[in-house]
């Protein structure tokens, strides 16, 4: 008896068939990717509109023409924040810890709960994770306004260093040499009453200084360099966090905040243009946030704003 | 010719690859439901989220100044994390203000449900603004305000963080969200 093989309709039905269930489910694939991707622009946009409204209400008087400069009159967090278990906390069994995917300059940095301390003790108990980059630095900052205008207290391997920066231009107030090991918990302490600011180290007493360049603004807890930092027992005003509360890979209710962290590698820039020659003062403010998606594509959102000094 | 039947190989072969493909469509058809599923997510926690930034934007914009608490439509409301409370000029038929007048808005979670958005508006008589209680906004899972003033009626500018979300076929869609406002300024 002879053999039958497939006949050409029998073949192109089933080819068709398999490419039909092959388009679906391609088609399902892309359209979540496009709707998370839409998310994320959604959200850099939000970013940008932020920031070109800080710059229309804020003095700008003093900005120079830049490419990819800091925020102005904005702090925004950065890097990813979350409650972690590390059997070493003061207060166990869990930190806070700040990580990040950058690694250069302020690469994490998440603000206190409030909008604006004024006078108050600032203390935070912190240990910086082994595997850190030797130049870490991890403190505080405080009284901040924006990346240009605050005050920071920081440790480094070798050394505390308190400094602050007015538009963007930085004085070390005080710095010393010390050694600390990571590993270890050290408590940074801040007091600032009117124009006079203390700083301790361990219950010790490092130095205390008048300066009056800023009396309000913001607290954070600051890492640079791409450190893996352990935060506890964070204190305010007379409130503490010790970080029970929260759930472990979250951040406590009270510390969120809408930022940088909220986009995979986010990334938040300024560019300042002085477009007319014969008129400096008119300035053309452009910010552009960045993410990578998925794909591990660099995405970007843009936004522009034009004012007058 | 005499014409011949299946035979019992061909027949079982048959069916076995009917079983597959029906196998594939369905595994198919599951899997994009469930991507439906999260992109009405995403969409529902987005729309959300940028309803409560818009009508916070929307008061803000002509607001004179944050209030400690005001009773609205018979509820006390006191500005904090969850509800701020607004002093706005009264405005007129015509979109003028009446000198000397004032409506209040309270916005923030619902007080008797923290997963909805709404303002409850108080207005002067006279005023052409609408007086009522507004859901504006629903799934909200996390909502804080935030004043630039340790005294929080000093404040000159309002920082919302916002989260809604949202449970798609076991997976829990989050759409945070946040925006500094500054008063009377649009």
């Amino acid at each position: 008896m002879p053999r039958k093989g497939l006949t050409l309709i029998e073949v192109v039905v089933g080819i068709a068939l398999v490419a039909a269930v092959v388009v679906v489910f391609g088609v399902s694939l892309t359209a979540a990717a496009y709707a998370q991707r839409i998310k994320l622009r959604n959200m850099a946009a939000a970013l940008a509109g932020e920031a070109l409204a800080a710059v229309r209400v804020g003095n700008t008087s003093s900005l120079s023409p830049v490419t990819d400069g800091p925020l102005v009159n904005l702090l925004l967090t950065q890097g990813v924040f979350k409650t972690v278990e590390d059997d070493t906390a003061p207060s166990t069994p869990n930190a806070l810890n700040a990580a990040t995917s950058t690694s250069s300059g302020l690469t994490a940095m998440l603000p206190l709960p409030a909008d604006a301390y004024s006078d108050f003790t600032l203390t935070a108990k912190l240990k910086v994770n082994g595997g850190a980059p030797a130049a870490w630095k991890a403190g505080l900052l405080f009284r901040a306004h924006d990346y240009d205008n605050l005050y920071e207290v920081y440790l480094t391997s070798g050394s505390l260093v308190f400094k602050k920066y007015v538009n963007g231009a930085a004085t070390t107030l005080y710095s010393d040499a010390r050694s600390i090991p990571t590993g270890s918990w050290q408590t940074l302490s801040v007091t600032a009453a009117g124009s006079s600011l203390s700083i301790s180290l361990n219950g010790t007493a490092v130095t205390t200084l008048t300066d009056s360049s800023f009396s309000v603004g913001e607290a954070a807890l600051a890492v640079w360099e791409g450190a893996s930092v352990d935060f506890d027992d964070v204190s305010i005003g007379g409130t503490t966090w010790n970080f029970e509360d929260a759930a472990l890979g979250e951040l406590q209710d009270d510390w969120l905040r809408f930022g940088l962290g909220d986009l995979p590698s986010g990334t938040g820039t300024l560019t300042i243009a002085a477009p007319y020659a014969s008129d400096s003062s008119f300035k053309t403010y452009t910010v552009n946030f960045s993410w990578t998606d998925g794909s591990g594509t660099t995405r970007t959102v843009s936004q522009s704003t034009q004012k007058r000094n | 010719m005499r014409s011949r039947g299946f035979t019992l190989l061909e027949l079982s072969v048959s069916i076995g690859i009917a079983a597959l493909m029906f196998f594939m469509l369905g595994a198919v058809f599951i899997a994009q439901g469930r991507y439906l599923a999260i992109e009405n997510a995403i969409a529902d926690t987005q729309y959300n989220a940028f309803q409560a930034l818009d009508t916070v934007g929307l008061f803000t914009a002509s607001a004179k100044q944050v209030v400690a608490s005001q009773t609205i439509n018979g509820t006390a409301y006191t500005t904090g994390t969850s509800t701020v409370v607004l002093q706005l000029p009264s405005i007129n038929s015509s979109g003028d203000i009446v000198v000397g007048s004032y409506d209040y808005v309270a916005i923030g979670l619902d007080p008797t449900d923290s997963s909805r958005f709404l303002y409850d508006l108080d207005a002067a008589a006279g005023s052409a603004r609408a007086d009522g209680t507004f859901i504006k906004a629903e799934l909200v899972d996390k909502l804080i305000f935030r004043y630039n003033a340790v005294v929080q009626t000093s404040a000159t500018a309002i920082d919302l963080y916002i989260r809604t979300s949202e449970t798609a076929r076991g997976q829990t869609i989050r759409m945070p969200l946040g925006k500094i406002y500054y008063l009377g300024a649009s």
